[in-house]
């Protein structure tokens, strides 16, 4: 279990100066503007969930994810993950968790997969027989064979990702922390991510928190989400609840028998498609759908076909970037 | 130990893979021998009391040198430490060494030590045969010689190991270490006793030398294996080598605790 109580961290930004001097003063005095990455924090997050984590580049998830790791200090606030203090209990923590980073290695860029899992196995003290099963698993998960006796380096990015992944795993944690894993894979390759990803939450109850910008990411992976604006929480809950409380805008496409009517509803937008049909966006909770079927039937057209759209997530996490929450 | 067994059987396959850059290497070094062992050769006919040792046991000296600079050469390796470190902090992924539940120190040492383990065995020791065969290279002096020459030639590589990593968390700091490494490089160069015997220095400078871990790195193995130096001397000598190696390791340790924790409430 993971549970996190009024995190906040602070960095401290060398400041430019201006004037006479500068560079000089700069060296002898330096200003500093601090900037709260995370401000205030609270989540808590059980065993075998697989929670998303989204927020805008600069929110702040990076932050959280190497405090949750153990590699950042909090400046104050506490983490607990499965009863140990990240920073302070470091090398048993870390035995405990998976890390993967879609941006960067964590294998030796110039030795061979294998060669790097086998000192991997030494390192977190992984029994030969717990080893040769994992090797075996991850292998037919990730179909690793074609590249495991060559080096990181020569991998391509999907390639490079899957081997992050099992050499995240092969210690059997308990917690897995993704950074954005699926970043700049191509789409057949994002898919077989999921999946793995997918089966080691569900079978192994391996407990993931993800963070991405990847809306199929959380669709597919999680049924939870926190979002994260300038360090602070704006959501957290259901991935579906989210729709209900920023998918502001509705759609519905209809198809009708003959001209199209005009449309003309306060609050409701009518498009004439090229094809005949015509789309209508109305904000959530104005009117009931009905009511404008309704009010339609009124001027005596038929409508031959109806398509409701629910506002997708890509949309909403948009609405939410772009405003900063101000729902 | 078995993460070290394992970096030792990774450098062995990857000597395969590239056969032809290790070749070349040893050729290189054979060819290295070569050129000290005419230089010093030339410079005997000119003055044979120049240096104050017999020819073959400067021309032993240089070569050896030479060949045991295939371990020690500072910035050779990409996975000496003040390298990989400054590899990994430039491209951002030395929080994944802060991810492994062991500490850098002992992970890069582990990694050192076999690569160094590695090249002595398959470049130096093949080396050093050449050289005995084929330029006239002496064998140790006496046993006991052999024996403190192995001990000490193992103290060197800690004391060049902790230096190096020393430099390696400068990089922590200042981002990039490729000037300062060219410095270290030069000094080490000329202050171990590598290139140029120390005694050959005047008195003021050597005094210096004296104080400065450096010719432990060089100087001593190669005094020992000559046998230039008198038993009380070796055992000194390896004293020496051991407070230095404690020495440096403590302080390496001491400092990247102190990076360690400043990386950790700063971030990268």
């Amino acid at each position: 279990m993971i549970s996190v109580k009024k995190l906040t961290k602070t960095y401290r930004i060398a400041q430019p100066q201006e004037g006479r001097f500068a560079a000089l003063r700069s060296l002898v005095r330096p200003q500093y503007a601090i900037r709260r990455a995370v401000d205030g924090i609270d989540f808590d997050i059980q065993d075998g969930e697989a929670v998303g984590y989204i927020g805008q580049n600069g929110a702040g998830k990076s932050t959280t994810i190497k405090m949750l790791s153990g590699i950042l200090t909090p400046d104050s606030g506490s983490i607990e993950v499965n009863g140990l203090t990240p920073h302070i209990e470091r090398k048993a923590h870390l035995q405990n968790i998976g890390v993967v980073f879609g941006q960067k290695t964590s294998l030796w860029w110039d030795v061979p997969v294998i060669d790097s899992l086998r000192i991997l196995k030494e390192m977190y003290r992984i029994e030969d027989g717990r080893f040769k099963r994992n090797l075996e698993m991850f292998c037919g998960l990730l179909d690793l064979e074609p590249f495991l006796g060559q080096p990181v380096r020569q991998l391509s990015l999907g390639q490079r990702v899957r081997a992050d992944l099992a050499a995240a795993l092969m210690h059997d944690p308990h917690v897995l922390f993704l950074d954005e894993p699926t970043i700049g894979v191509d789409v057949v390759a994002k898919e077989r991510l999921r999946e793995f990803i997918l089966k080691i939450n569900q079978e192994r109850k391996v407990t993931v928190l993800l963070t991405t910008h990847d809306v199929v990411d959380m669709e597919k992976l999680v049924d939870r989400v926190i979002v994260i604006n300038a360090g602070s929480i704006l959501y957290d809950g259901r991935l579906q609840g989210l729709r209900e409380r920023y998918g502001r805008e509705r759609r519905m496409e209809l198809a009708f028998e003959g001209e199209p009517p005009e449309i003309s509803l306060p609050g409701v937008q009518a498009k004439k498609q090229k094809d005949g049909k015509v789309t209508v966006t109305f904000a959530q909770g104005q009117y009931a759908v009905d009511e404008i079927l309704f009010h339609i039937r009124q001027g005596g057209v038929s409508i031959r076909d109806i398509t409701i759209q629910n506002a997708d997530i890509e949309q909403i996490v948009r609405d939410i970037y772009q405003e900063g929450g101000k729902a | 130990m078995k993460v070290f067994v394992n970096w030792f059987k990774t450098e062995m396959r990857a000597a395969g893979l590239y056969r032809a850059d290790f070749l070349l290497r040893l050729c290189y070094s054979f060819i290295a021998m070569y050129g000290v062992c005419s230089l010093w050769q030339a410079l005997y006919r000119q003055d044979p009391g120049l240096v104050g040792r017999p020819l073959q046991a400067m021309v032993t000296y240089a070569m050896l040198a030479v060949a045991l600079d295939i371990v020690f050469y500072p910035s050779a390796l990409k996975s000496a430490p003040q390298n990989y470190i400054a590899d990994q902090v430039r491209t951002g992924r030395i929080d994944t060494d802060l991810l492994r539940p062991r500490d850098l120190q002992s992970q890069l040492l582990t990694r050192n030590a076999a690569v160094a383990l590695f090249s002595l065995l398959w470049l130096v020791l093949p080396a050093w045969l050449l050289g005995v065969f084929f330029l006239g290279m002496e064998l140790p002096a006496t046993a006991l010689c052999a024996v403190a020459f192995a001990v000490s030639v193992a103290l060197g590589f800690f004391i060049l190991f902790s230096l190096n990593f020393l430099l390696g968390l400068v990089c922590f700091v200042t981002l990039d270490i490729r000037q300062i490494t060219m410095a270290y490089s030069g000094i080490l160069t000329i202050l171990s006793g590598k290139l140029i015997p120390n005694w050959l220095y005047p008195e003021w400078m050597q005094a210096v030398i004296r104080a400065l871990p450096f010719r432990c790195i060089f100087e001593m193995p190669l005094n020992i294996y000559t046998g230039a130096l008198a038993e009380r001397e070796i055992v000194l000598g390896i004293c020496l080598q051991g407070f230095w190696a404690l020495a440096l390791f403590c302080f390496g340790r001491l400092a990247w605790r102190k990076v360690h924790r400043r990386l950790s409430v700063q971030g990268g």
